[in-house]
């Protein structure tokens, strides 16, 4: 269980994380999601007291992280890939970790063997890919067999099977009971691997809610009328749902169209049909995790490449779903 | 790779967690794991004796005087002069190198007390090092001993004779501070290039840079407590004109590097990584 309360961290003049307050809980995968420069490492750094909030407070398992009396059983930590000495072997690298809390060499060589890594172990670590240097960091983070795991974006540089190994792998370990708390910027990722979403932007919560909530509320289960007498089945429409977008002029002699929020295709057919309206069009609108995400970030995002669209088409409607009572 | 539930969980024992004896192992694999380590300190041991030895051959040129208070036992270890460098060096990268790498986070996550760790680091960084210098500089010793023998003044003096014990176990004392001294820097300022240059700074510039200094400004009473000055005292044969006791002067340079780790431990518990 990882808890946090009110979470800040100011950097001189930049807040980097501004009063976050969120939890992840045993048995399930939270995915900590947020673009590039949101805030997401700062947090994780924090939530294993590297650094030092300027505000509120982080615990693991109720006890802030330093305090624990057997820290790598405690949290299994993925801060970086490749976050070791090139000149020094993976094997000596992890029996370094596993020493400085009492474990052995048997430790090291299962769980080297669990990342497959076992064939070259030996080897300068300045030699690994990307790739290895992610299962290598899993590797570390599996050490002393921790109840809580923070792996931040563990599948950068893995090649497709790479991914799914490690998707799986966070879903046994979650299946274990054990606190999953894993952070990406790849959205799809996210919604392949964990039951239960952190959203962040520039340091701020935006949502907390589980994965399909999350894109559900985003496309806003929205359906797409396109009709050759669209105006006035939008007047019939309306006395039904108070959701109805604009009417808009259909491109190449295509009929206008306008989107309804909140009423079933079914419903709307039936409605044409009974008063003799023509239907060219009817689809529900599916917002992509990719394009949910997008939205609720837009305003969030640090950096944009200069005069790169807004991908956002409505406003924003905020997602805010706390599972605790 | 596809079986992965067996092997996840493993026991775990009350002793599982970090501890004195388990951070030094862990330091101890560190140390060991690096080639660099073995080069360095290669390098340490060569550039003693080596230039130690030399030094001796110069002296036994015949073209030079020697008085009767040459310090045939302390002579050969001017050497020092280059070699604390290359010690000081391993010393500053054995911390730095895990900052430039990002292992910090690692280590400071499995060993919160970073107190504790920067103490057994630095311990067994210590032993390691005054192991290596205390068999380099019985090397040299010897070495030069030999070579000054050869000399028809019979040059050369006997681990027995006065102070000559003290000055080759002071010479490996010396050798280890300066590693220490690395350790110290390297751990208050995090970046090798930080490190490695105000290292060089305490131990060569600051005593040439004291020479252009007015003698009015009480320069020879300040410069006998420069880490440098004070610890070379220690392959001296009696007392110098201007400058500390032998061991008074060595524990002068232990002091220096007290407070650089002092002030190392205050920023280590404060900072973030």
């Amino acid at each position: 269980m990882i808890e946090a309360r009110e979470l800040s961290k100011r950097y001189g003049e930049t807040l980097a994380v501004d009063r976050l307050t969120f939890a992840a809980s045993p048995g399930h995968v939270t995915g900590f999601l947020g673009p590039n420069g949101a805030g997401k490492s700062t947090t994780m750094r924090m939530i294993l007291g590297l650094d030092a909030p300027t505000g509120g407070s982080v615990t693991v398992n109720g006890t802030a992280y330093r305090e624990h009396r057997y820290p790598l059983h405690e949290v299994g930590a993925l801060l970086e890939a490749k976050a070791i000495h090139p000149g020094r072997s993976s094997y000596n690298h992890l029996l370094a970790v596993a020493q400085s809390n009492g474990f052995g060499p048997r430790r090291v060589r299962q769980v080297l063997e669990l990342v497959g890594l076992e064939h070259v172990a030996r080897r300068r670590a300045g030699q690994y890919s990307l790739g290895m240097g992610q299962r290598l960091g899993i590797a570390t983070a599996l050490l002393g067999d921790p109840g809580v795991l923070l792996l931040d974006e563990p599948v950068n540089g893995l090649d497709p099977e790479g991914i799914i190994w490690v998707r799986n792998l966070l879903k046994s370990l979650a299946g274990e009971g054990r606190t999953v708390f894993v952070s990406s910027h790849l959205m799809a990722e996210m919604a392949l691997t964990a039951d239960h979403l952190v959203v962040i932007g520039r340091g701020r919560l935006i949502a907390d809610t589980s994965v399909a909530e999350f894109v559900a509320r985003a496309s806003g289960g929205r359906v797409r009328v396109s009709s050759p007498d669209a105006a006035r089945l939008r007047q019939l429409v309306l006395e039904t749902s108070s959701d109805v977008g604009q009417v808009e002029a259909g491109h190449d002699g295509e009929a206008p169209t306008f989107t309804v929020a909140g009423l079933e295709r079914s419903v709307i057919g039936d409605l044409a049909l009974h008063h003799g309206i023509a239907i060219h069009e009817l689809t529900s609108e599916k917002a992509s995790l990719e394009q949910a995400f997008m939205e609720l970030t837009a305003d969030d995002v640090e950096f944009r490449a200069h005069g790169a669209e807004q991908p956002a088409e409505r406003p924003a409607a905020p997602v805010a779903s706390h599972r605790k009572a | 790779m596809s079986a992965i539930a067996p092997t996840i969980t493993s026991t775990v024992r009350p002793d599982h967690r970090p501890g004195p004896a388990g951070v030094a192992r862990s330091e101890w694999t560190k140390i060991r794991s690096l080639r660099s380590t073995f080069w360095t300190l290669l390098v340490t041991a060569g550039l003693t004796i080596g230039l130690g030895s030399l030094f001796a051959l110069g002296r036994t040129s015949g073209r030079e005087p020697i008085g009767p208070d040459f310090n045939a036992a302390g002579f050969p270890f001017n050497a020092l002069f280059l070699s604390q460098l290359a010690i000081g060096v391993l010393g500053v990268l054995i911390v730095t190198a895990e900052y430039s790498s990002g292992m910090i986070r690692t280590t400071f996550t499995a060993v919160p007390q970073r107190g504790l760790l920067l103490a057994v680091k630095a311990s067994v960084f210590a032993l390691v090092t005054f192991v290596v210098a205390a068999v380099t500089t019985f090397v040299t010793f010897f070495a030069s001993q030999w070579i000054l023998g050869r000399d028809s003044r019979h040059l050369g003096v006997s681990l027995t004779s006065p102070n000559a014990l003290r000055i080759v176990v002071g010479a490996a004392l010396y050798l280890t501070l300066c590693g220490l001294l690395g350790v110290g820097l390297g751990a208050l300022l995090r970046s090798t290039p930080a490190a490695i240059t105000t290292l060089a700074g305490l131990l060569f510039i600051l005593p040439i840079m004291m020479n252009f200094l007015p003698l009015s400004w009480h320069r020879d009473a300040i410069a006998q407590w420069l880490p440098s000055n004070a610890g070379f005292q220690i392959i001296e044969k009696v007392a110098q004109p201007l400058q500390l006791t032998p061991w008074v002067g060595l524990a002068v340079f232990a002091g220096w590097v007290a407070v650089t780790f002092a002030v190392a431990l205050v920023l280590l518990r404060r900072r973030d990584v």
